[in-house]
């Protein structure tokens, strides 16, 4: 997938920004405050989803103005197109996806277009961290390979804060439930099976990455495991029963214990010995990446087409040789990347074959090259 | 502002109605002044008629102007099969298509917890005292395949598990999320005919 045109309107410091990159290599760099990790945030919203800052939409408008947009041309293989998303015209409240103009019907008919994956500051830790973070990034690296995955996403979290909902205001409704909890469990399977078919597809696509760490990436969730043993309506119904026989509890802890929303993954890196949870800030960026880099080689195997790259502040945390491993990887994979830095002579590696622009307080400067 | 606040108040209205925007509200506010005895004060007639006449079907929940409506009072569908939507709108489609030959049950919403409609919002007591009676033979849920919609028709399905009546669902072709309202005919007529009976 190729950036042909990207046009900001009214979003974040961006008043009005027509970009044209002349290269699927993007250095972004200039002064804190300029509009370096708007430009990916921009970038990862033309995706479902809440972008890379998981901000609300009443953010994204510039201040002062009341309707916000991004809109770019992008070429995939041959195909040319035009995606946009922001303010629906008609209710500024309201966001909306157009393709070639016209709105989309559903969400995932965007995720069969487009995708994107990201690293930003923000997870440095996220190995260590919060469960929730590390599950959503997880399932943006499936829904990239299955677009899909987002809609089912979607159903489970609205049908478990359904339950939770039934539980403390009309736990009598038992029906309700029992439907409620049909829905939440035809969902998870099927969110879980997406999930183990994704850490397969990446072992067996599995590429050495020169100058990263190999990697190994588990699934840790009860479903799973279930889902290993026993056939996909086998657990259904088991993840049915489980849900029935806990309402009580979770009625008094005001939650769900069962469904995916509670599966989590682990990831070492199996070439120094390394666990994730236990990993320093920059052994954690460095699984993350080599992670990313065999993730966008499986997507684009699968597709034929592997997703942007939004790479925040790549470098920090880095030392000497992860730096230039990582841009080698990206040039030699020619992996569509937009990489963030305050300091351009960083990048110097990747002088000769990536647009490097200037971000100036809400505009863009492109570099002759 | 350069057009008095009686116009601007047409215009508002206008605006807030489903598929109108500021911009088509205001063509069609200019259409209707420029020709008014042409377009103008026959919609005031056909709106005022409309207002004064039509009503909620006591029965199944359709909109007409005969009590009960036309679609439960029709000699020639079929009694005995019942199909459930969940809007008129969505009644409105199926007609369009031309493929249920029988009656229909407008729930007027789907079981949503986080909006508060609950399963007694849910309107279904003529298709229960129908059943009770003896009339019904089938029952198909026509319902939209969003997380709600999902969630109503396992609901129901479980409310009819005893009544003896044969249930299905619409058959293939309805896109996940999709709400029947906004699919075409074909496709409509399609899942209709390719309907699924559920086991009990
Ligand atoms: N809704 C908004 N309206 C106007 N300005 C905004 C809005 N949201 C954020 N900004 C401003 O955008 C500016 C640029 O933010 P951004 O995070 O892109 O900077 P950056 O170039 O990544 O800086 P750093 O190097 O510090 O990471 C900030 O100064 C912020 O105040
Ligand atoms: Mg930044
Ligand atoms: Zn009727």
């Amino acid at each position: 997938m190729q950036l042909l045109q990207l046009t900001l309107t009214d979003f974040r410091n961006y008043k009005r920004c027509v970009w044209n990159p002349t290269s699927p290599f993007v250095i972004l760099h200039g002064e804190n405050g300029s509009g370096k990790t708007n430009l990916l945030e921009a970038l990862s919203l033309l995706a479902p989803g809440r972008g890379l800052h998981g901000a609300s939409s009443a953010h994204f408008c510039r201040e002062g103005a009341h309707n916000w947009g991004i809109s770019a041309s992008l070429k995939k293989g041959e195909h040319v197109f035009r995606l946009a998303t922001g303010t629906a015209p008609s209710n500024t409240k309201r966001r909306v996806f157009l393709v070639e103009g016209e709105p989309v019907r559903s969400q995932s008919d965007v995720a069969s277009l487009y995708a994107c994956v990201w690293l930003v500051p923000r997870m440095d830790r996220l190995l260590s961290d919060n469960a929730a973070h590390r599950r959503r990034f997880l399932d943006r690296l499936v829904v990239a390979l299955f677009p899909d995955h987002a809609q089912q996403l979607a159903a489970h979290e609205r049908s478990v804060m359904s339950r939770n909902r039934i539980l403390a205001t009309q736990p009598s409704q038992k029906t309700w439930l029992s439907s409620v909890e049909d829905s939440i469990s035809r969902h998870a399977v099927a969110i879980t099976d997406a999930r183990l078919t994704f850490l397969e597809r990446m072992k067996n696509s599995a590429i050495t990455t020169p100058g990263f760490p190999e990697i190994d990436l588990q699934l840790d969730c009860l479903l799973a495991q279930e889902l290993q043993r026993h056939s996909a309506l086998k657990v259904e119904d088991w993840l049915r029963d489980n849900l029935q026989k806990t309402r009580t509890d979770d009625q008094q802890r005001g939650g769900t214990r069962y469904g995916a929303h509670r599966a989590d993954f682990s990831l070492n890196d199996t070439t120094h010995g390394i666990r994730g949870a236990l990993a320093s800030s920059g052994q954690q960026k460095i699984m993350l990446l080599s992670l990313l880099l065999a993730h966008a080689h499986c997507v684009q195997e699968g597709w034929g087409d592997a997703p942007f790259l939004l790479l925040d502040e790549p470098l920090v945390h880095l030392d000497e040789p992860h730096r230039q491993a990582l841009m080698t990887n990206i040039l030699e994979r020619k992996m569509p990347s937009f990489l963030t830095g305050t300091d351009a002579g960083l990048f110097a590696p990747l002088k000769s074959s990536a647009d490097f622009v200037h971000v100036k307080n809400g505009f863009l400067h492109p570099e002759a090259p | 502002m350069w057009s008095s606040p009686e116009i601007e108040a047409l215009i508002a209205r206008l605006a807030r109605l489903p598929g109108f925007g500021p911009r088509s509200a205001r063509r069609a506010a200019l259409a209707l002044l420029q020709e008014p005895e042409t377009r103008l004060k026959p919609l005031v007639e056909a709106m005022q008629n409309a207002a004064r006449h039509s009503h909620t079907c006591p029965q199944c929940g359709n909109l007409d102007t005969q009590m009960p409506c036309i679609i439960c009072t029709d000699p020639a569908r079929d009694q005995s099969i019942i199909c459930v939507v969940e809007t008129v709108g969505d009644l409105w489609a199926l007609e369009r298509a031309g493929v249920h030959k029988g009656l229909y049950q407008v729930l007027g919403g789907t079981l949503s917890a986080l909006s508060g409609f609950g399963p007694d919002d849910l309107n279904i007591r003529g298709m229960m005292e129908r059943i009770a009676a003896g009339h019904v033979h089938e029952v198909v849920l026509a319902l939209g395949t969003t997380v709600d919609g999902a969630t109503t028709a396992h609901w129901l399905q479980s409310q009819l598990v005893e009544a003896g009546v044969v249930i299905s669902r619409l058959g293939q072709g309805v896109p996940m999320g999709g709400a029947l309202e906004v699919m075409d005919d074909g496709t409509l007529a399609a899942a209709l005919t390719a309907r699924r009976i559920l086991e009990p």
